[in-house]
């Protein structure tokens, strides 16, 4: 009997402790996990109602074409999940973690975030663990890895070109950007990065011989396309690629790829699309015109991959705060369709259609723990994530299907994806081409908007904190006048205001500390970097997590429980929030 | 053991010793012309790996009268498949969208407006098969907006299936092109009889997609739109061996979200399902049998009499008025707005000002008011709020196909869930007012999730004002025959993930009756269960067989059930593929993210 009672004892124990993660199958304990945690913030102060915050509008805005996300900007105003997503089921979000975090000493994060577990002399540790896959990992029982094998050595040129141990490209090109509002902030848990690389024929000339020349300028043809906007180049003689790059109307030597787009014509003979006013350059062209690869603005095109690493916050000896060696995550994405236009859109109108006709109905999504999910627009996304003891592993179905809640069907993304529209520009660094270890975030200035605001301070403004949970105290103390909260006069002013003219700029002083601004509009590491201190505790709290591998229960990295959250909501509950529509 | 025990314990088991009637061979001897048939469908199970959820499985033999066929899936076309005209003298692309001038609709990237698969919005959805001096045919219509219609050539293939060998674009242009197009069905007359499916709301149009997406369709662009102008019954009439089609909108049987309209074999009285939330059931009486552009359409009022299984219910007819085809043109022709046709006022509470009537329909609770001399007009271009005026029962749910068993003379109607307006003051089994606030309240049921198909027998009757209704197929009352059930299954058991019992129906959609038989099709359209099946269900002994599972996520839609076509039988259905996207290392081959139409069979002929 004691036996009986001991061995329910340590099965209880170990699920408490550490959830066992299965591979094998798309089982789902969160059937919503496409609904990020960040979605059950509270809008309405607990204090004071008149007193609202504003998180949702950074995802949640109006569409650009070719985005269909179809009133999208709606979801800022309305709690609008199925019904099974009432109850939040991200029940990390109000686990205490003090007890746990204190057992940890800065001596022990640091030297666990200090060591790598992506490489060990210069080798790839998932790369030759993926070509002699456990058992476990093995979703279709093949034998054989089918998804993504990391292949990038984060070992980058002045250029932004990562290369292999022998000093060959692997076209991985790394790029600076301003960081997407707040859960991607450092000083809200982590540090990462963003790369990315074209398929093989971008980087080939007519012959198909490998050309850097090329691959540079299809990558700012990209970029072209996805920006929609005019990208600086160096002086490039437009006779080499028969392409009139800044379309004067004739070969030169162009300076900018220039934006300009006339629809295509479509031949109802050969059922293909010709005369495109904008093209790839090189062996890529030459499949434009058989149609193998398609071109269009805002698009990437197809076997388009984007390796993104969510790190430990890094603290160096010079108490700067940098990426930690040691990754959270690898997300890996790869463009596998070409979605035409039409797709897109019909993808979009289908949606909002569905969630008036099925409003309770959940997303359902293709994939497995191995190959990714595919996000309906014509993307894969999946990722490695770490183990128990702090080795990367795939992630399991349910882990990857809280990915796709963002990369999919959001009003602020371009083709799925969301920062290489916020590329740096060719007067940055390496023109804008480099990784974070080579140069940090320090000096890159706040975004100017059309409003006369900056991106990141209209945040604090609207939102009033630096994170969507509003438990960034850090933040708050340095940029937000004390008792602010309850100045219910200057509240009412910039509330009415605002109700007349939605576009009016306020500055909000009374509010927010002017210096702080002033610092912060032109360096913003002066908000979005944590302290020393800071850094560690968010690293402890994260290593709670990875121990007891309960991601599935949410990955956000606090200490105390959130308060901001709701536990759960009703269906269609009013957030009373005005939109806000970021330029 | 009866006869009917033996026949299926030889199916279960695929026995051998019976007869192979003529299988695999096109030619096969009809079955009773004129009597009844015993039919039975070997049992597909329901599918567990991940092969088998990527298929089409359908039944491999049916068993009619005691002889065996072998039957299989066959493709008609997929969509996107290049295929030449009917006259042989240009490619058309199957699918492919047309503006009024009868151009390609391409887009801004220059590709092509193809209307492919369920997931990307879209597809084909009925296809009706015809023979035309000795000429086969399929009409296939598409669920875009704009929408289209494909008339292909067929040929038998060598094992009895059906293949498209040409296709020509069907115009619509003279009534201002086809709009989201739903399920359909062959009159007896032998047309393509479709429907147009959520009609944009004409009190705040500017906010639908589909119909701002109608700017791709004229010339003038957003200018040229009106919302009165879609929602309708179309028809398509195959005018000689060639193919030539002739076109009409039936504006006389009303504007609403057409699922289908289904013609009695009296070839007079019609049937109408109204999908969506909240929606009315309709039915018209031509004037002149197989003639629908004149005649007098009704909305049904419901009295509950029980709750159980799916509810019974007495039902009566609102007469909503007699008109034609050409008087309402005109109306629609004069662009009429909403508010030429009703004056609104905001409600007070529950409630509204006197002089309005309170109405909750797909559009929600409303105060409205019909303006003076528009009662005729705004009983068939609103004929939803029109017949919620009149006091017809407007709280369906999800309501779809109508087939008839003219045997024993019941009409089945799937209902794709219970809820919202049918449960009694509740949403998903909570209490909630929004769809019974300010309505009528007429159906109370508990919630199921799951649907299911109800038996509503017909006969004669006298409308709510005490009119003799000039029809011998009224219905006058309405039961659950085959209703879902909700199911929660074990976490990381083999059918977890599904939310409706495995072996019971789930969100039925299309439903088809095999004439001179027992058997009733039932398609779904569901994310309760993981797989859409079509099942085949004996009305006299109530065994329900599962005949047909479809890919993952796909949806199969509009089953059929032709009994001759060229000589054999065939069943109807299309599936709207769901792998929107596929690996070029996948196995699936790109064509995957297309859709499928095709027949189940051959069938040996039935008439």
């Amino acid at each position: 009997m004691l036996k009986k009672y001991l061995s329910i004892l340590i099965v209880f124990n170990s699920y408490l402790f550490s959830i066992q993660i299965d591979l094998k199958h798309n089982k789902l304990t969160n059937e919503t996990a496409y609904i990020s945690s960040q979605c059950y913030t509270k809008t309405e102060d607990s204090d004071n109602k008149n007193l609202l915050h504003n998180p949702c509008y950074g995802c949640h805005t109006i569409n650009k074409e070719p985005n269909f996300s179809y009133a999208d900007d709606d979801l800022q105003t309305a709690y609008d999940f199925p019904e099974s997503a009432l109850k939040n089921p991200w029940t990390n979000l109000f686990k205490d973690r003090t007890a746990q975090v204190s057992k940890i000493s800065d001596e022990q994060i640091k030297k666990y975030i200090n060591s790598n577990n992506y490489s060990k002399n210069e080798q790839i540790i998932l790369n030759k663990k993926l070509k002699n896959i456990p058992e476990s990992w093995d979703y279709n029982n093949n034998g054989r890895w089918d998804g993504y094998i990391p292949d990038c050595y984060f070992n980058f040129d002045n250029e932004g070109f990562d290369k292999n141990p022998q000093g060959n490209y692997t076209r991985w090109r790394s790029f600076a950007y301003r960081p997407f509002l707040g859960t991607f902030w450092p000083t809200n848990g982590s540090t990462d990065d963003v790369i990315i690389r074209l398929n093989e024929v971008f980087a080939q000339d007519e012959e198909g011989k490998f050309d850097l020349d090329v691959y540079k300028l299809n990558l700012s043809i990209v970029e072209s396309l996805i920006k929609q906007a005019d990208i600086t180049i160096e002086p490039t003689d437009e006779k080499k690629y028969n392409y009139d790059i800044n379309q004067n109307g004739k070969l030169d030597v162009a300076k900018k790829v220039v934006f300009k787009w006339e629809q295509p014509k479509y031949n109802s003979d050969t059922f293909k699309i010709y005369d495109f006013s904008m093209t790839y350059v090189g062996k890529a062209k030459q499949l434009l015109e058989t149609n193998e690869y398609l071109i269009a603005p805002g698009l990437y095109p197809l076997n388009t991959e984007f390796l993104h690493s969510v790190r430990y916050i890094g603290v160096d000896n010079k108490n700067n705060i940098v990426m930690a060696p040691r990754m959270k995550e690898l997300r890996y994405g790869k463009k596998v369709a070409w979605k035409t236009y039409y797709q897109l859109k019909n993808t979009g109108m289908k949606k909002i259609r569905e969630k008036d006709q099925t409003p309770d109905k959940t997303d359902q999504f293709i994939g497995n723990s191995e190959k990714g999910i595919y996000n309906q627009l014509g993307w894969r996304y999946q990722g490695f994530i770490e183990d128990k003891k702090g080795d990367l592993r795939p992630q399991s179905y349910e882990e990857t299907l809280f990915c796709i809640g963002c990369h999919n069907n959001i009003g602020v993304i371009a083709d799925s994806t969301f920062v290489f529209q916020r590329k740096l520009g060719s007067n940055s660094f390496q023109k804008g081409w480099y990784h974070w270890t080579q140069k940090g975030l320090k000096g890159i200035t706040d975004k100017l908007l059309k409003n006369g605001d900056t991106e990141y301070v209209q945040y604090l403004k609207v939102n009033n904190a630096g994170d969507e949970f509003r438990q960034n105290s850090e933040v708050i103390d340095k940029f937000f006048v004390k008792g602010w909260e309850k100045d219910n006069k200057n509240i009412q002013k910039d509330l009415f205001e605002k109700l007349e003219n939605p576009e009016v700029y306020q500055k909000q002083y009374w509010k927010l500390k002017k210096d702080e601004i002033e610092k912060l509009k032109k360096d913003i590491t002066h908000l979005i970097l944590p302290s020393p201190k800071r850094a560690m505790e968010l690293n402890k709290a994260y290593k709670v997590i990875v121990d007891e591998q309960s991601y599935i229960y949410g990955r956000d990295a606090h200490i105390k429980p959130l308060k901001n959250v709701h536990k759960e909501v009703e269906s269609g509950q009013s957030t009373h929030l005005e939109k806000v529509i970021s330029e | 053991m009866n006869k009917q025990t033996i026949l299926k314990s030889l199916v279960a088991t695929s026995v051998i010793g019976l007869t192979f009637t003529a299988c695999s061979q096109p030619d096969m001897a009809p079955v009773n012309k004129m009597g009844h048939n015993d039919i039975y469908f070997k049992p597909v199970a329901a599918p567990t790996t991940d092969s088998q959820k990527k298929k089409i499985m359908t039944s491999e033999e049916v068993v009619i009268n005691g002889s065996v066929h072998k039957i299989q899936w066959n493709t008609i076309a997929r969509t996107g498949q290049k295929l030449p005209s009917l006259d042989g003298k240009t490619m058309e692309i199957f699918g492919q969208v047309k503006n009024e001038m009868g151009q390609p609709i391409n887009h801004k990237d220059g590709s092509p407006f193809i209307c492919k698969t369920s997931k990307d919005g879209s597809g084909p959805d009925h296809t009706t098969l015809h023979e035309k001096d000795g000429n086969l045919f399929a009409i296939t219509q598409f669920e875009c907006g704009p929408g289209a219609m494909y008339i292909s050539k067929l040929e038998k293939t060598d094992n009895g299936g059906l293949k498209a060998v040409a296709t020509s674009h069907i115009s619509q242009a003279k009534y201002e092109g086809g709009w989201v197009h739903c399920a359909g069905m062959k009159t007896p007359w032998g047309s393509h009889l479709g429907s147009e499916e959520y009609e944009p709301n004409a009190k705040k149009a500017g906010k639908d997609k589909y119909y701002q997406n109608f700017d791709l369709y004229f010339k003038d662009g957003k200018a040229a739109l009106n919302p009165y102008y879609w929602g309708w019954t179309p028809e398509v009439t195959i005018t000689d061996a060639k193919g030539n089609t002739e076109y009409v909108k039936h504006y006389s049987m009303g504007r609403f979200a057409h699922e289908l309209a289904y013609v009695m074999p009296d070839q007079k009285t019609v049937y109408l399902s109204d999908d969506g939330t909240n929606g009315a059931l309709f039915m018209f009486i031509a004037d002149e049998p197989k003639d629908l552009s004149s005649g007098t359409l009704y909305a049904a009022k419901l009295t509950q009499k029980s709750e159980k299984n799916g509810g019974e219910f007495d039902v009566e007819w609102v007469n909503l008025g007699k008109t034609n085809n050409t008087v309402i043109r005109a109306a629609i022709k004069k662009k009429l707005s909403f508010n030429d046709l009703f004056e609104s006022a905001e409600p007070n509470g529950n409630s509204c000002p006197s002089g309005f009537t309170s109405i909750n329909t797909t559009a929600g609770h409303e105060c409205l008011k019909v303006k003076p001399g528009r009662a005729i007009t705004a009983s068939r271009l609103e004929s939803r709020r029109f017949a919620a005026i009149k006091g017809a029962t407007t709280e369906f749910r999800k309501k779809e196909g109508i087939t008839f068993d003219p045997k024993n003379g019941n009409v089945y109607l799937a209902m794709s869930r219970i809820q919202y307006g049918m449960e009694d003051f509740a949403k998903k089994g909570k209490k909630n007012d929004k769809y019974d606030k300010g309505g009528n309240n007429h159906i109370k049921l508990p919630l199921n999730s799951c649907g299911g198909v109800y038996k509503l027998p017909v006969g004669e009757a006298h409308d709510t004002k005490g009119e003799m209704i000039p029809s011998m197929a009224v219905i006058t009352s309405m039961s659950g025959e085959v209703m879902g059930e909700m199911k929660k299954y074990p976490k990381g058991s083999e059918f977890d993930g599904n939310k409706c019992a495995i072996d019971k129906i789930a969100e039925p959609d299309n439903v088809a009756f095999i004439n001179n038989s027992d058997i009733l099709i039932i398609g779904e359209d569901t994310g309760a269960h993981q797989i859409d099946y079509i099942w085949a269900y004996n009305v006299k002994t109530k065994d329900i067989t599962r005949i047909l599972t479809s890919p993952y996520g796909s949806e199969t839609t509009s089953p059929y059930w032709y009994p001759n076509i060229g000589g054999n039988a065939y069943m109807t259905t299309v599936i709207q593929h769901p792998f929107g996207e596929s690996d070029k290392d996948k196995k699936d081959s790109p064509a995957d993210i297309e859709s499928w139409i095709g027949v189940v069979g051959p069938f040996p002929a039935f008439e």
